[in-house]
């Protein structure tokens, strides 16, 4: 006996065994193993004719094939018995393995015949013996002729006639012929039809996941008409939760889940492909575009229809639900190898039945999958744009984003209304136009009123250039030119006593004797002036010479990471660039004093500039000193003068965006109450304070500050502003994700987005400074991917025009280019028109919503097609870093070849399983429908049609099905339709004592198979009769009741700071009620629940489950939070309805069971009633059972009562007639 | 409870058994009438459906997987020339281009760093044992050491996956989901295959696990572990709800069979007799369990043995007094995992934070159950997924520095079930970084396992997809020179 039959032995004959003595879990499985069987028909002795496929390959394959198959590196002398040529050919030893009608020279009898355990085939160590009833098999195939066919499933499938059977008026279609046919030669006889409570329950089950209700039971009995069996099974088909109960399955071979799996687990989003798959079955997509569009969508040729171009891109996602992993110090390309096994797996599971996983590392040792075939296959997903290592956070690439046509309305709605406002931005505003000409002409006089040019009384360079001041008072550089230069130039305080200076212009100028014409000396002609410095020098005493400090600095130009301000930074290597050898021009940069120099009779300005950055040569070629003397000017140019920042984090915020906002957690850190720069804080409640502010000189303005990035933290930023005038400066600002900003305490901004990525100006804010010092402080919140912030003063009502828009004033207004003249308009509007500010406020907010909008829009990662396809190679050993020959994409040599002309690209692979030649794919997924229905499929072994899967218990009903599904479009609901009308469906389930004996697991189908209920449908049963299930179709996942710490203990990061999908936070209100389908799946720790039901842990492709029936079961439907809620709910549901208390026991009993209930049953149930009613009366403990589940009890109801009725419910709800179909 | 209640409890139980085991009603019949049930009733009810192929050493296995690999250099394989050559360089002729993971492959050094740890020998086998181990230093005599595992992962979660179920991607049964499936259990009232989760005080975030870990692959699904659990109720759903006494349960529980007897004689599924004893059971372990997770019946001399921590429900040491007990009661595999030893930073405090938490327990664990005379028939594994770098993560002079992967040579202890006691096997070079003599594959581990439980790894398989499936893949040598 083989240990399968010999395990389902056992747990049988341990149930009628006394307790105590039976194995504990390990009894009890009912699933069939993946083993060739014994044909309950064929196998009985005195049968006639020997079928090759059916009798003879199994033995052959299963005892022979390792050795003498499809793999010749295991091939033994030389032997081949999996060809037809091969087991005639003559043998090394002479003779043949087979002689057709001749046992005696058939060398193969002989050697699995002999008692010499020399000799003995299959070899004594292999473990493996052919039994004598295989051996007669063998002696009967010998006898007749030895014919040896082609594996059944890789042959064409042809629609065999409908057989002719004993009893004509059972067949209700030609499904029910093929069923008798079988039952008559095994001289059994079906069931006669169950009764209509039964099939009204078997029916809604198996099409809709959930039980009838009461009001469809009564009608479906009073229907008399002989369409009433049809009529519901038509309405069934039309509900939308057909489409919930057929995804169930789908989505266990699609191995879908709601997190990347492998080490990290964090979540992803895939549930927009949910519930394209949902969609699909509810509307019947028929299976082969169901199929094209999942394995290919994203290469069909676009649709005039975007929404449909856009869905077909979804389907896609197919392929990437396997598992991505993310752990530090993986190596991509082993991760980027078993996605792609993955997907060659998964797809040859789910549409060709075929273990092609066993070719991965060597050629199939029973079927004809050779090693190369494996690796053309997967050529064929070997294109796509994705990272080895990715899904740190949610989605990997390639992934879109799928909005509602509601959403996407919006999106569109705010962006129209933001580019209009746009327009009006940049078009007439004759109220700030007015106003704009009145200021240029100001602003025009104050740039060129109050400076004098002076001339230099000495140059000193101290790296030995020579400087020659030249007669129009600018000084030329000649001579050699250093790497690094610094010069010393004393000018004179030009006017009298009462004189002073409180700026300085230097101008670098252009002049032909330079490279490039300058202003540099460096080749390129550019300048990078890295440090600016003055002093006071008294004529008197120039030992008395004391430093005049910088504050504020300008520049009509500054090249992109050198900005003028970082030559007034007191730091050596950093300065500002005058870009000349990008834009030509002279440049301009105004240096402001802190206070005023007086001439005071006689002090010069010693004004210092250094070279001394790493780019050789880059001094000045030629410049000019300009000094303001006009002291009136002076608050205005010293604007607000800004420190440098420093900053204190990053502290770790609670993963939900809307927690980290509301307080930093784990607990609060809130600088923004008192500022201390001095101040220590700590990470975490119970850590040291060791976190203090630092100060940050790296994050110059005008320029993406970048953080280190990590998930879920939060920084804080602070400096102070210093003014001598009133003033508002405009900030402009940009943040990746979310910024808070306060001024002396009080919170000006707050922009709480989720997942934008810096850029300037995303927003603006004013900061109305009185004179004195302000503190600014800023917090930057991340939630996930890149952490980063912008800032620029970039306004500033208190300042004259900035040079580089002074500069264009100084073209008179109808000689200014076009784009002179916006970048004026521009400016003044922003600095300076109340009336442009408000409307681009307005506008502001408007895209702000939109991002915000758009952020919210959920995505689906999808396939693409890389536009240089990757190399293949064959993988030796099936190692990622050990590569063979180099092959192109292809299928299997042994199935029927892709059609010519079309490029060997995967949506051919597609249109191919699906093109009605290839034999599998049909049969296949019928096969998968009848399973779905019946509990098992005619091929017992679903996931394995080649040469080691079980023979179809029915091989020509299997054949018919198949080709009757493709003749009639793929269409699903129809072939579901015939196999629900059959009258093989509508037979009882109970079993005659004759059917048992000779077909103990129902093979030939005598009576319907009782089948326990699968996991969600137990759960959602019980959601369902109790009246809390909460039905809306699609949408994300949602998180159950659960025992705290499930995922804390196991996960990576328990407080939840880097990663998603690491704290169980559970979902409160409707969604606890949805249907388990939409139940978040953490493939790492999968819900218990649907674990101890058999629902697979979606790591990788399951096409079967396994159905056991263990005490863990009993514990959950007895104990688990959201059974008891049910249970009590139940209870309330049928209390509140009228009657006596046998009457509210019959409803519930229906209600959970669909059947009327028997006086014996309710004897029982009154009595377990009355025993409940006495533990709970006058006890305080019914409270606590009443308080289980979050949702509301009706309080009117008498608590020991309502507690009574919740463990009859609950009884109700554990029994084996509501937790199975029959 | 009430005497009389109990009594009248019991009373109930008895005829429902006497009317199962009787055979009355159709229930009889179906299995009467199954000629497969008829060959088997035979073989006796108490094994797995394969039982063993040969005499067992060990009836149960108990195994303390430290999770996140502990470092070998530092515990078990004295190395003193690399205290040498602290600072120098890794040669390249040691390491011969073998693939480093992502973290440290960036280094532009690979710096050797000799245990800051003091080594000493102990027992009458003189085995060589780091200071961090005080306690296992009094088992030395008791255990097999061996110096030469290895394995081709080097990252935690193929190599932890790789160790447990035999491959390294996910999919396959555990180890004990395989001796489940095997041997079945010794004990009605609880599962055969019992996992525990503690968290380690050296890194308490390292590393992740996976239910993959214990799950049953292919297997039918009764055989996965049953996670036993810190807080709340130790087997998940095994409360009663609030307010629902032990009677009203009982009360409930025999209508419900009743109403399940009815079914059974209707449709004469045996499912349904099976689905009746599964929530006897079921109500079984609700006083089983409570029972055994009580430790009031320990004397106080357990928690002196076990360490300061064992009296804290969740911990190792409590978890490894609940292994004795479980070994005790007959379950055929109990599995505790120890996270927090992957020590990339900060090794000398965290190293020593994890010895803290696991040597008294293990030492403890072999102790106790050698008083009992259980060790004989008890296997004992100690060890963790991979070893660790003898070059340092960051600068060796950095206290802050740590040890990267090593799957090329690790050390894991055994006890027990028919392993040589006092016994150190393979060794490894100077560096501790290529195994010296005698290497031993994770596979060839896993065989050694079963044989000690009396299965022959080739044999202990299972036909999934067209072909037998079995634990140690197409590999594993059992390594008799161990075995007694």
């Amino acid at each position: 006996m083989k240990h399968a039959d010999r395990a389902a032995g056992l747990w049988l004959s341990m149930c009628t065994l006394a307790l105590g003595t039976g194995a504990w879990f390990s009894m009890g499985f009912s699933m069939g193993l993946g083993r060739p069987e014994s044909d309950p028909v064929s196998s009985r002795p005195g049968s006639a004719k020997v079928d090759f496929n059916r009798d003879v390959r199994p033995i052959l394959s299963n005892n022979c094939f390792f050795c003498h198959g499809p793999d010749p590196k295991t091939r033994e002398a030389g032997l081949r018995l999996d060809t037809p040529e091969g087991i005639i050919a003559p043998l090394k030893s002479g003779g043949a393995a087979v002689v057709a009608g001749d046992t005696a020279a058939s060398m193969l009898l002989a050697r699995i015949t002999t008692h010499d355990e020399k000799d003995v085939m299959p070899p004594v160590k292999s473990g493996k013996k052919v039994t004598p009833a295989q051996v007669e098999t063998l002696k009967r195939w010998i006898e007749q002729g030895a014919v040896y066919d082609k594996h059944w499933s890789f042959k064409e499938a042809h629609k065999p006639a409908e057989p002719v059977v004993s009893d004509p008026s059972w067949v209700h279609n030609p499904i029910d012929a093929f069923v008798m046919r079988r039952l008559d030669e095994a001289a059994l006889h079906p069931q006669p039809e169950a009764d209509r409570r039964t099939l009204i329950r078997r029916l809604s089950l198996d099409l809709t996941g959930l039980p009838p209700a009461p009001e469809e039971i009564s009608a479906f009995e009073k229907d008399e008409s002989p369409e009433a069996y049809e009529r519901l099974v038509d309405r069934l088909l039309a509900s939308p939760r057909y489409g919930e109960r057929m995804a169930t399955d789908w989505l266990d071979a699609a191995r879908f889940g709601d997190t990347n799996g492998y080490h990290i687990d964090n979540e992803r989003y895939m549930w927009k492909w949910r519930e394209w798959v949902i969609d699909s079955f509810n509307q019947n997509m028929p299976f082969d575009q169901f199929t094209v569009e999942q394995l290919a969508g994203d290469m069909l040729p676009a649709d005039t229809d975007p929404k449909v171009t856009a869905r077909r891109k979804l389907a896609s996602g197919f392929n990437r639900n396997h598992m991505i992993n993310f752990e530090g110090g993986a190596i991509p390309e082993e991760y980027m190898h078993n996605y792609l096994v993955d997907r060659v797996n998964t797809t040859a599971t789910v549409w060709l039945g075929l273990t092609m996983n066993c070719a991965q590392c060597h050629d199939h040792k029973y079927d004809p999958i050779s090693h190369e075939d494996y690796y053309r296959f997967y050529a064929f997903f070997n294109n796509v744009p994705e990272k080895g290592l990715d899904g740190n956070t949610g989605n990997s690439e390639p992934f879109l984003k799928f909005p509602t046509d509601a959403e996407e309305a919006k999106l569109a709605e705010l962006l129209a209304r933001a580019t209009a406002m746009d327009e009006k931005l940049s078009g007439p505003m004759p109220e700030s136009d007015a106003l704009q000409v009145a200021w240029e002409s100001e602003a025009h006089a104050f740039d060129q009123g109050g400076w004098t040019v002076v001339a230099p009384i000495s140059v000193v360079s101290t790296a030995g250039s020579t400087l020659v001041v030249q007669s129009d008072k600018t000084v030329l550089a000649a001579g050699k030119a250093p790497d690094r230069e610094s010069y010393e130039i004393l000018v004179p305080i030009p006017g009298d006593a009462a004189a002073s200076v409180s700026a300085f212009k230097i101008e670098a100028l252009q002049d032909d004797s330079l490279p490039q014409k300058g202003p540099g000396r460096s080749p390129n002609g550019n300048v990078v002036l890295t440090e600016v410095s003055a002093q006071a020098v008294p004529l008197a005493d120039p030992s008395l010479a004391s430093p005049v400090n910088i504050v504020n600095a300008f520049a009509d130009y500054s090249q992109a990471m050198f900005d003028i301000r970082l030559a007034v930074d007191g730091k050596g290597e950093t300065g500002w660039a005058t870009g000349s050898h990008i834009a030509r021009d002279d440049r301009e940069a105004v240096f402001v004093l802190e206070k005023p120099v007086e001439n005071a009779g006689g002090t010069f300005l010693k004004i210092r500039l250094g070279f001394d950055s790493q780019y050789a040569q880059h001094s000045l070629g030629k410049f000019r000193v300009s000094l303001l003397t006009d002291r009136s000017r002076h608050a205005a140019m010293s604007t607000a003068a800004i420190s440098a920042w420093s900053s204190l984090g990053p502290f770790a915020v609670g993963s939900n965006p809307a927690e980290a906002l509301a307080a930093p957690a784990p607990f609060a850190i809130e600088p923004e109450k008192a500022i201390d720069l001095g101040a220590l804080y700590s990470a975490k409640p119970d850590a040291p304070a060791d976190i203090g502010w630092k100060v940050r000189d790296d994050l110059p303005d005008g320029q993406v500050a970048m953080l280190t990035s990590l998930d879920y933290q939060s920084m804080y930023f602070h400096r102070t502003i210093r003014t001598d005038v009133a003033r508002r400066v405009r900030l402009s600002l940009g943040s990746d994700d979310a910024l808070r900003i306060w001024l002396d305490g009080v919170k000006i901004h707050e922009s709480g987005l989720q997942g934008r990525s810096t850029a300037p100006d995303q927003v603006f804010v004013d900061l109305d400074l009185t004179p004195g010092e302000h503190v600014l402080l800023m917090q930057v919140v991340n939630f996930t991917g890149g952490f980063s912030f912008y800032f620029k003063p970039v306004a500033d009502d208190g300042m004259p025009a900035p040079l580089n828009i002074a500069k264009i004033l100084r073209t008179p207004a109808e000689a200014r280019t076009s784009e002179q003249k916006v970048a004026v308009r521009d400016y003044f509007r922003a600095s300076r028109s109340p009336q442009w500010r408000e409307l681009k406020g307005q506008r502001d907010q408007i895209l702000a919503e939109r991002t915000r909008l758009d952020g919210m829009v959920p995505t689906a990662m999808v396939m693409g097609e890389l536009p240089e396809p990757r190399k293949t190679h064959i993988h030796l050993r099936g190692e990622y870093d050990h590569l063979g020959a180099e092959v192109t994409a292809g299928v299997p040599h042994a199935l029927p070849p892709l059609p010519e002309g079309e490029p060997a690209n995967r949506l051919t692979l597609a249109r191919w399983l699906v093109s009605g030649k290839n034999p599998l794919t049909a049969r296949v997924y019928v096969n998968r429908l009848w399973q779905t229905i019946f509990g098992r499929g005619l091929v017992k072994t679903s996931e394995d049609f080649g040469l080691q899967g079980s023979w179809p218990s029915h091989p020509e009903l299997l054949d018919w099905l198949a080709v009757d599904f493709v003749e009639h479009g793929w269409d699903i609901k129809r072939a579901l339709r015939q196999i629900v009308t059959s009258s093989t469906y509508r037979q009882s389930a109970r079993t005659s004592p004759e059917s048992h004996s000779a077909d103990p697991e129902n093979t030939l189908l005598a009576h319907h198979p009782r089948v326990r209920l699968n996991a969600e449908s137990i759960r959602d049963s019980a959601l369902y009769v109790s009246g809390l299930m909460v039905e809306r179709l699609g949408g994300p996942s949602f998180r159950p009741y659960q025992p705290p710490g499930l995922w804390e203990e196991m996960s990576l990061d328990p407080t939840g700071a880097s990663f998603s999908a690491q704290v169980y936070v559970q979902d409160h209100g409707e969604s606890l009620y949805r249907r388990t389908l939409y139940l978040f799946r953490k493939r790492t720790v999968p819900f218990p629940v649907l674990a101890i039901f058999d629902a697979p842990n979606r790591e990788t492709c399951a096409v079967r489950r396994d159905r056991t029936n263990t005490p863990l079961q009993a514990l959950v439907v007895l104990n688990e939070t959201a059974f008891v809620e049910a249970a009590r709910h139940f209870a309330q549901r049928v209390l509140t309805s009228p009657g006596s208390d046998e009457a509210r026991l019959a409803r519930a009993f229906e209600l959970a069971t669909a059947q009327r209930i028997t006086p014996e049953q309710s004897g029982i149930l009154m009595e377990l009633l009355s025993e409940q009613r006495r533990a709970f009366a006058g006890s305080s403990e019914a409270e606590k059972l009443l308080a289980v589940g979050e949702s509301p009890r009706d309080a009117t109801l008498d608590v020991g009562e309502h507690a009574a009725w919740t463990m009859v419910c609950s009884a109700i709800l554990n029994l084996d007639q509501t937790l199975v179909k029959d | 409870m009430n005497p009389l209640r109990e009594r009248e409890l019991l009373l109930t139980r008895r005829q429902l058994f006497g009317r199962a085991a009787t055979g009355i009603g159709a229930a009889a019949l179906a299995s009467l009438l199954n000629p497969a049930l008829a060959m088997a009733s035979g073989a006796g009810g108490t094994g797995g459906p394969l039982m063993p192929h040969f005499a067992p050493k060990a009836k149960r296995v108990i195994y303390l997987f430290m999770s996140g690999a502990p470092s070998q250099i530092d515990l078990f394989d004295y190395k003193p020339k690399m205290g040498e050559m602290h600072g120098q360089d890794l040669p390249d002729s040691v390491r011969m281009g073998q693939r480093i993971t992502g973290m440290t492959s960036g280094q532009s050094r690979l710096q050797l760093l000799g245990s800051p740890f003091k080594f000493a020998q102990h027992g009458k086998s003189g085995v060589w044992l780091s200071e961090l181990l005080p306690h296992t230093a009094r088992i030395v005599d008791d255990i097999t050491l061996i110096k030469s595992v290895h394995t081709e992962a080097i990252n935690h979660d193929p190599a932890i996956t790789y160790i447990t179920t035999g491959s390294q991607q996910p999919g396959r049964p555990s180890l004990g989901a395989w001796l489940s499936y095997g041997l079945g259990s010794e004990n009605s009232d609880l599962p055969a295959f019992i996992v525990f989760i503690s968290i380690g005080s050296g890194n308490p975030n390292d590393q992740p696990l996976f239910d993959r870990l214990w799950a049953s692959g292919f297997l039918p699904s009764s055989h996965q572990g049953v996670k036993f659990r810190g807080s709340g109720d130790r087997v998940l759903y095994l409360s009663d709800p609030p307010g629902v006494s032990r009677s009203s349960r009982r009360s409930m529980l025999d209508a419900v069979a009743k109403l399940n007897r009815i079914t059974l004689d209707k449709f004469a599924d045996q499912e349904v007799n099976t689905r009746i004893q599964q929530y006897e059971m079921a109500y079984r372990m609700q006083t089983s369990v409570p029972e055994l997770t009580n430790f009031q019946d320990e004397p106080e001399s357990t928690f002196d043995l076990y360490g300061p921590e064992s009296r804290k429900p969740g911990s190792f040491a409590n978890n490894c007094i609940m292994a004795r007990r479980l070994a005790e009661r007959g379950v055929r595999f109990i599995q505790l995992f120890h996270r927090g030893w992957d020590q990339h930073g900060n090794l000398r405090n965290a190293i020593k934070a994890q010895c803290n938490d696991t040597d008294q327990p293990s030492a403890a664990l072999v102790m106790d159950l050698k008083q009992r005379g259980l060790l004989d028939d008890t296997l004992v594994i100690w060890g963790g997924e991979f070893g660790r770098t003898v070059y340092c993560q960051g600068n060796p002079d950095d206290p802050n520095s740590g040890r990267d992967h090593h799957g090329r040579n690790f050390c894991v202890w055994l006890a027990g079930g028919g392993i040589k006691p006092g016994m150190v096997y393979g060794s490894t070079d100077e560096f501790c970084y290529n195994i010296a003599e005698k290497p031993v594959h994770i596979h060839d581990l896993n065989a050694t396992v079963l044989h000690c439980l009396g299965l022959n790894h080739e044999r202990l398989t299972f036909p999934y997809q067209g072909r037998d499936f079995r634990l140690t893949d197409v590999a594993g040598k059992v390594v008799h020179d161990i075995l007694v």
